[in-house]
Order: structure tokens, then sequence, then C-alpha cells
């Protein structure tokens, strides 16, 4: 049968090339990952967002009675949400060069961004 | 042994066109095709099952004549020749497929065009020839305009609330003969005749004569189906779908609902019955005695459901036929106020 | 096994990881191992038990389809069943098997790495399957969901919001499982290839993983956009797809097929690339028309996402775009038709080798070509008006998934066991199991092209008298089916523990998996891996070395 071990004419292409690196330690490819998931994430929200204009083209409702889309506060919140990875991003920072101020500073501006979002959010759902 | 393999290949390939060909026109794998379109589409059927019967018996035999020819005989442990493609070889077949879908495209449109598929909202029959707009009075053509959307210039403008089926032929300019309102509930179809007021529970349509169905749905999606006109289109609650046709064969066919819709899909079955002219006159005079001896169509189907009273569970117990027309007041009452 | 090959390491490199390794035995594959070996096999083992339960469902429809009237099950439960059925079959089978399992397996191995490239998120990808799986399974002791695998509301909006739930949180699971699966097999594709390995060398497996893990990256997010509104309008009231709100349910069948068309590709790609791996071997002849096959595979990958709403031909859908749609499907037969003579052409003239990964794969092309024309006809928009939601389409899927993908595991599961367990199957059991898989398949499915074109719709419970022959048919075709894993199953089980040892390379393959230990050492090489630059190259004279008994560090030495 095809397992016996006997000299078959079964051939192989063995390259010889001198070895470039070692895979046992392979460089990081977190980074190009990342990318890779990120890419895929984002189209969660372009399907959304297909969806959404579909909605809206599709809509039964008069041009009048469309609703507008809100800006004002959620575009503030938005900000908000966008700054604060960077602002913890400063407070650890801070940390890794042993400066107690900065880190408080910037906690502190962080706290208070979110009792700002916190607010805002309970503005934009009561009205 | 001694007959060359090109004159074997040559009788081969001969054989399987032959056959492609016979099965491609002797099949029987559809029934009875009770539609002008239908017909078409059984030709569109045929020609595909033709090429896919010849595709097929060409890979197949080719798989079974090499694990034949070609298996390894016992002892022989060599490899077989070291052939890594064949460029010409490759774009000829490349080049068939594409050749072969590309004519079934086109072939498909054609049908699907002359079907009125490109018409999928009637709007030859709703909406009036621009030059009949333009005599109506100023308000009425704007109150049109805006119905069919901003740009609508008679043809495919969107209208918001119809969903696309399958429309008016090609060059048809006249609305349809007969119109019947059709709406799939769980799990009856029951159909309305806007000319005399009528409701049934079964589809009573004159042959010959050109038909539009406009199909909504109460509760859930379910798809009308009628096999023998090959025609099938999603019944869509809050939408409504034209299909329009002409029957060419007086009979009895079945209207399958095919779009699972819940527990008892599969019961959610009636008829049509194509008449003959004389017979569906009959049916309508017969409708109109009832209508005039009960006075208005829903007490009609109200007496029914209180003559059927049963429980909950008995309502659908039986078969399609007679579940098409025991329904709860409320029911009625909703496929009224829609 | 492991001590042995220790004794072979080049003394002066060892790996770093080679010294904590435990030896593997049964326990491994219950545990958070981070070996893409040990995970391929996790794997393969949950996916495949999880198709002996879904088998289980597919019986009970079918039994229930034995007569036309509803007397074996009650009708909801009998939406319950092809609902988990089509699930369990697609998402717990199909796509971890194909590539979970043998991407995972082959991957690095085939591409000279040493293991994925994040061995921890391999290793939750495949740990949420276990948790989705039973979720969804154990939603019959509650409620099991009934509105079909597409779960088109407003019916599923309606139906029971228990078993709605456990269908959405198990799919969503096994969505997110995918995508990490994907984020893995294409940075291990893209960055961890040996040094010297170029794309256009690698095994045609990794091409078509590539093409997949394409699909799945962008087209699987976009069936979890849909599921998370799906679960809004189930849970918090909103109205996105139920039309009595002013909802829009068509928009739920285009976000959904946006993904479950491609979900197609996921589950076949694979599959076309352990085929064109396993015919050279066993035909003794070079795959034929190496570049063509790896390109078509990404054109099927790139065509496949723009072909969804050829699933709603009857949903509405604008004319031009109902074109446009049959179109660009039908273009999808050029690429797979190249494949597939290409297939043909391969085992043309070479010594074929009549096993039973061998008639498999021969099988799969057979039974995928059937489902290929019967799609070709399917794509044409009048055609498809009569026998979209029939028993045709039913016939046309179960051709590709089961003729195709199922047919295709099995031929890869005979090619690779003795490389994964280190045992040989029995050839006899192997060729039984073809022979009654192959007639119970057909016997099964080939009558639902009929009956769909007669005029029988899919997914009920009772149907028109006139079908009952053909329906009985189809029966007992299942039931064969059911009986025919039974061999497998011994077979595997049995040839794990008593089975003939495999020798490194019983196939005298020469892809770079082969040149290994079997079952591999953890590090998958003692030293560097061999560089194959050509692994088709069966009969060729150029760099000819007999690899009889060879091993990668064999190999190694001889090289440096
Ligand atoms: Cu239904
Ligand atoms: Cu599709």
């Amino acid at each position: 049968m095809q397992t016996s071990a006997v000299d078959t004419e079964t051939t192989l292409n063995v390259a010889s090339t001198a070895a470039i690196a070692h895979h046992d330690e392979h460089p990081d490819f977190r980074i190009f990952g990342m990318i890779m998931f990120l890419l895929a994430e984002s189209m969660i929200f372009l399907g959304l967002f297909a969806a959404y204009l579909t909605f809206r083209a599709v809509s039964t409702l008069p041009e009048d009675q469309m609703p507008e889309l809100e800006l004002l506060l959620p575009g503030i919140n938005t900000l908000i949400l966008i700054s604060s990875s960077f602002i913890i991003h400063k407070a650890e920072d801070s940390i890794k060069e042993n400066d107690i101020q900065g880190v408080q500073k910037w906690f502190g501006i962080s706290a208070v961004l979110g009792v700002i979002f916190w607010r805002v959010s309970c503005l934009n759902t009561a009205t | 042994m001694n007959i060359p393999t090109t004159i074997l290949t040559l009788i081969a390939g001969v054989a399987i066109t032959l056959l492609s060909l016979w099965l491609g026109q002797n099949n029987h794998l559809l029934p009875i095709a009770a539609t002008d379109n239908a017909a078409s589409v059984d030709g569109l059927f045929n020609a595909m099952l033709a090429i896919s019967v010849g595709l097929f018996c060409l890979v197949q035999g080719l798989i079974v004549i090499a694990a034949i020819k070609f298996r390894q005989r016992p002892g022989d442990e060599t490899d077989g020749p070291p052939i890594h493609g064949n460029i010409p070889l490759e774009i000829l077949w490349t080049a068939i497929p594409a050749v072969l879908v590309l004519g079934i495209s086109v072939y498909s449109f054609e049908i699907y065009n002359q079907m009125g598929g490109l018409d999928p909202m009637n709007h030859s029959g709703h909406i009036k020839p621009a030059a009949q707009i333009a005599m109506q009075p100023e308000s009425m053509t704007s109150g049109l305009l805006a119905a069919s959307g901003p740009e609508a210039s008679g043809d495919a403008a969107p209208q918001p609330n119809f969903a696309a089926g399958v429309g008016a032929k090609p060059g048809e300019m006249a609305p349809a003969d007969m119109t019947v309102k059709v709406m799939g509930l769980q799990y009856a179809w029951l159909f309305t005749y806007p000319d005399t007021g009528a409701i049934s529970g079964e589809l009573h349509i004159p042959v010959g004569k050109d038909i539009e169905l406009d199909i909504s749905a109460q509760d859930v999606l379910h798809a009308f189906w009628v096999p023998q006109f090959r025609l099938k289109q999603d019944a869509i609650p809050g939408k409504t779908t034209q299909l329009r046709f002409v029957t060419s064969v007086p009979g009895t066919y079945p209207i399958v609902c095919a779009e699972l819709c819940g527990s008892y899909h599969g019961a959610m079955r009636t008829q049509v019955i194509v008449h003959t002219p004389e017979d569906y006159e009959l049916w309508q005079q017969s409708q109109l005695a009832l209508l005039e001896g009960v006075g208005d169509p829903q007490a009609i189907a109200l007496a029914s459901v209180s003559a059927a009273s049963k429980t909950d569970s008995e309502f659908l117990e039986p078969f399609a036929e007679a579940m098409s027309m025991d329904m709860t007041p409320e029911m009625i009452h909703q496929i009224h106020a829609s | 096994m492991t001590q042995a090959i220790a004794e072979n390491l080049p003394s002066s490199a060892p790996p770093p990881e080679q010294g904590h390794h435990s030896p593997t035995t049964w326990r491994t594959f219950f545990s958070f191992s981070e070996d893409h070996k040990v995970i391929g096999i996790q794997y393969l083992v949950t996916s495949f038990v999880f198709y002996l339960i879904g088998g289980a469902l597919a019986v009970g429809v079918r039994a229930e389809l034995a007569t036309p009237e509803v007397d074996f099950v009650s009708r909801e439960l009998y939406n319950q069943l092809f609902t988990v059925h089509a699930t369990v079959m697609i998402f717990l089978w199909i796509v971890p098997a194909g590539t979970g399992g043998f991407g995972n397996y082959l991957l690095p191995l085939m591409i000279g790495a040493r293991d994925m490239a994040f061995p921890k998120l391999n290793a939750v990808a495949f740990w949420m399957i276990p948790p989705a799986g039973v979720l969804l399974i154990g939603s019959f002791l509650v409620e099991a969901p009934g509105s079909g695998w597409t779960s088109y509301p407003p019916l599923s909006l309606v139906n029971g919001q228990v078993g709605e739930m456990c269908w959405i949180v198990s799919v969503l699971l096994l969505g997110t499982s995918s995508i990490l699966g994907a984020v893995n097999f294409s940075t291990t594709i893209l960055k961890m290839r040996r040094p010297g390995l170029q794309l256009t060398q690698m095994p045609l497996f990794c091409w078509a993983m590539l093409s997949a893990s394409a699909l799945i990256l962008i087209s699987t997010p976009v069936l979890a956009g849909a599921l998370i509104l799906l679960s809004f309008d189930l849970m918090l009231g909103t109205n996105f797809f139920n039309p009595a709100g002013g909802g829009e349910p068509v928009v739920y069948q285009h976000m959904f097929w946006f993904y479950s068309h491609p979900a197609v590709y996921i589950m076949i790609l694979p599959v076309f690339g352990m085929i064109s791996d396993i015919l050279p071997v066993h035909a003794r002849k070079p795959i034929f028309g190496y570049k063509a096959i790896a390109y078509s595979s990404l054109a099927i990958s790139f065509l496949g996402l723009i072909v969804w709403a050829h699933h709603m031909f009857t949903s509405g859908t604008p004319p031009w775009l109902r074109m446009f749609f049959m179109v660009a499907t039908m273009i999808i037969a050029v690429p797979t038709g190249i494949k597939v003579f290409s297939w043909v052409a391969t085992i043309w003239g070479g010594k074929i080798r009549l096993n039973s990964a061998m008639l498999f794969s021969m099988g799969f092309v057979s039974m995928f070509v059937v489902g290929g024309l019967s799609g070709v006809m399917v794509a044409s928009v009048p055609f498809d008006i009569h026998v979209h939601d029939t028993y045709f389409i039913v016939a046309h899927l179960h051709y590709v998934l089961f003729g195709g993908s199922v047919f295709g595991l099995y031929a890869g599961i005979y090619h690779w066991y003795p490389k994964m367990v280190g045992r040989m199957l029995n050839e006899t059991w192997g060729k039984i199991h073809f022979v009654l898989t192959f007639v119970g398949f057909n016997l099964c499915f080939m009558p639902m092209h009929w009956l769909g074109l007669q005029g029988m719709p899919r997914r009920v419970a009772e149907y028109d008298p006139q079908f009952a022959t053909v329906n009985l048919i189809c029966t007992i075709g299942s039931f064969l089916l059911a009986i025919s894993t039974l061999p497998f199953i011994f077979n595997a089980v049995w040839c794990w523990v008593k089975g003939e040892k495999a020798p490194n390379n019983p196939w005298n393959a020469l892809s770079l998996e082969w040149q290994t230990e079997s079952p591999p050492i953890p590090t998958n090489w003692v030293g560097e891996p061999p560089l194959i630059t050509d692994p088709y190259a069966y009969g060729t004279k150029s760099g000819r070395k007999s690899i009889g008994a060879i091993r990668g560090s064999d190999l190694w030495a001889a090289k440096s």
C-alpha cells in the first residue's frame, strides 16, 4: 500500500535558503491583528448606517414629519467619549513618570467630564 | 480496443448532447402550465436543465472514467505525469461557463421582461399616461406625482407602501381586466373582489382575462404561490405587492403559502379556480345573490364564523379548504380596517 | 512519543517553549490549551458532536414528513426542529469544522509556523462554541426558537421571546468566535509564513482559508448588527423590523443575507482548499492550474459579497436589483467552474489511489457539481420566482452543503486523520461509510428537486398527499444517512485507540504538514521546518529526494 516506507518515485523540492529568522520569537503582530479586528467591527457600523439610510429612504413619513437628527447634545457626548481615551492615556503616562499631580489632574478632568456626560445623557433622554 | 479515442470521445459527446436535449424537452418535471407566461418559464427551465444535464454528464463521466482508467495498478508506486496546467484549456473552460451564464442571463432577462417583471407596480395600469395627466386639473396632477415620489415620471419611481411584484406585459397600457385584493393572515388567504364586494376563501377568476392581484398580509410574512402559474410573491404586512397574469387553462389549482408564517404554515393552503367565462358568470351571480340576501359581506363572513362555532384548538384543525372561512370577528374587522 | 523526539533535538537550539509542554493526554483536550493542533482537534470533535445532534434533529424532521399528516411531532416542535437543525449544522458544524478545525490544525503546519499568531485568542474563540451550542440546544428544555434559521421578522418577533433570544445570543457568540478565528487565520497566513515561503508557494488550502477569512471579517459583523436590532425589537419594543410599528422587515432580510450568502462560501471555501490538497496526493499528479484555483478562491469571495439579494427575488425587491443580483450570481459559476474543471484535470491521467479520502473527494466534486448547476438555475429570476422557498431549494442547498461541504470534511478527516492521531483509519470501514453516505444522501435529496418543482413548499409539517411516496423515499434516505455515520464513528474511535500506527507520511505527500512526526510535536518541527516551494511537485525530477520515511528533523539536519 501507499503506507510502505520503500523508496518511491515521490519527489520533494527542498530549496535551501539560509535560515532568515527563528520562528520561536516571532515579531509582535498584535497591531496587525487589531487592525483586522477593527476593520471587521467597522462593518457592524457600516451595516447599521446602511440600514438607517434605507429606513429613511423607504419611510412613509412626509418630509416635514421626518425626525431631525439631534446634533448638539449627542455631539457633546461624542466628543467627551472620544476625548476620554486621550485623557486616560495622559493619566497613564503620568503614572509611568511618577507624576502624582499629573495623575490627579487628569483623573479630575476625567471625573468632571464623566459628570457632564451623565447630565447631558439625562437631559437628552428627558426631552 | 481498436477504436481510436477520438472516435469514442466524439460518440460520447454526441450521446451526451442528445441525452441532454431530449431530457430538456421530455422531463415532465413541472406541473401543467396554466398561464401564458408559465409556458415561457418552462422553456427557460428546460434550456437550463439541458445545459445542466450536459455539464453534469461531462464532469461525472470524466470522474468515473478517470477512476477506472487511471486507478493505481497493483505494485505501481510511481507518480503520474507532472502536468501543471494548460493555458489554452484553462481559457476554454473559463470562457465556456462565462458564455453559458451570459446566455442564460439574457434569456432570463427576456422572459422576465415578457412576464412584466420590469413593470412590477403596474404603473401603466395605475398612473395614467402623461397625456391624460396633463389634461387633469392642476391639483390632481400634483397629488398624483406626490403619491409616487418627487421625481415620478411614470416609470419605476419607488412608492413607499408598494413593493415590487410582477406587473403588466411590456407595452400593455390598459389597466387589468379584473383586480382581486389578496390578504394573507395566520393561517388563511382571503380574497376580496372590489367589483362586486364579494369575499371568498378561494380565488375565483375567469380564464383568459388579465388579472391583477393586490397582495398584502395582516400579521407576518406569507407568500402567495400557485405552482401551475409559476408565480410567487411574498405578502408583506403594511405593503401591497402586485402580481399580474393571464390564465390559459381552466381548472382548479392549489394556492400554497411558501413563506414560513408559524406553526400551521403547512396547512395554509387553498385553491384558485380558473373558470370558463360562463362558469365565472354563474359564480359571480351566486355571490351577488348571497350579498343581497345578507346585506353586506362582512355579515356573511361573520355568519359563517358563528355557524362554525368552534373552540380555538378546533379552529385550525381541519385542512385548508375549510379553514379560510373560519375566522374570528376581530380578524375580519382588522382586514376591513386595513 | 514526545520523549523519543526530544532525543533527536539539536542540542544547540531547543525552541524555548519546548521545555514546559506536558505530554498530550486526553486531559489536554479538555483544557484551555493554546496549541493550535489541540484546538483544531477540539474544534473538530466538538463540531462533530453537534453534527450528530443536528443530524438527529433532521431525522426528527424527516420522520414527521414520512406521512402527509402531522403525527410524529407537534407543529410547534416541528418548526423548532428544522430551525435548530439548520442553525446547528451551519454555525456549530460546518463553519467551526471547516475553518476552526482544519484551519487551526493545518494552517501553521502548512506554512511552517510553530503556532497561530494569537494562541490565546485562538483558545478563547474555541471556548465560545460549547456554551453557545449548549444554549441553543438547551433551549429545547424551555422553548426553542421556531422561526427558521433565517429568523425573519415579524414572525420571529411574535414566536416567543425566550427561544428567539437563545437563538440570537447563541448566533452572536458563534459569530464572534468566527471573527476572532478569522483575525487569527488572516494574520497567520499573511505574517507567519516560514521565511522564504511566498504566498504563491503555499498549499491551496491556505488560499482558501485566506478568502474565507476575508469573507468572515467583512460579512459576519453585519449579521451581528442585524441581530442586535432584532433583539431590540424583541426585548425593548423598538420597531426597526416590525411593520406593525412602521418598521421595515425587508431591511432585516438584506442585512441577514449580506452575511448568510457569504456564509455559504465560508462553509465551502475551506473545503475547496482541502480538496485541492487531497486530490493531487492520491492521484499522484500536480494540481492542475495552481494560480487559477488560488485566484478563483479570491474571486469567489469577492463575488460572494455582491449576490445576497438572490434570496429575495420574491420579497418585493426592485427589478433592476433583481437583474443585478441575478447576473452577479451567475458570474460565480465561472470561478467555480474553473475549480471543478481543474480538479477533474488533476486526477485525469494520474495513478489514482481509490482510498476513502479519494472516494469522498470524488464524491464531493460530483455532488457539488449538482448543487452548483441547480444554483445557476435558481439564480435565474423567472425560474426562482417559481422555486423560491420550495423543496427545490432544500435539495439545492443540501447538494452544496452536504454533498459539498460535508463530503469534503469527511475527505479531509480520512486524509489528515493519520497526521492528527498518529494512527491509520481502517479502509474497509471507510469505504462502507462512503457507499452508505453516497447512496443515503442521493436517496434523501435527489427526489426533493422534483417535490419543489411540483409544488411542495419548504418548512411545512404537513403536505399535499400526492407527495407522500416521494417524501417517504426521502425519509428512508435520511435514515440511511443517519446509519451511515455509525461505521465512521466506530472507525474513528476504534482506530484512535487501537488503529495501526501511522508513519509520518503515509501518503507520501509533499506538503509541509507531512514532513514532521505523526502527530506533530508541540513545536511542530524539530528545528527549522523545511522550505517547500512546490507542494504539488508530484512526478517531477527537480530537487528530487526520497521522502519514504523522512522526518522534518532529518531534512533540517541535511540542509544545515
Ligand atoms: Cu405560511
Ligand atoms: Cu445565496
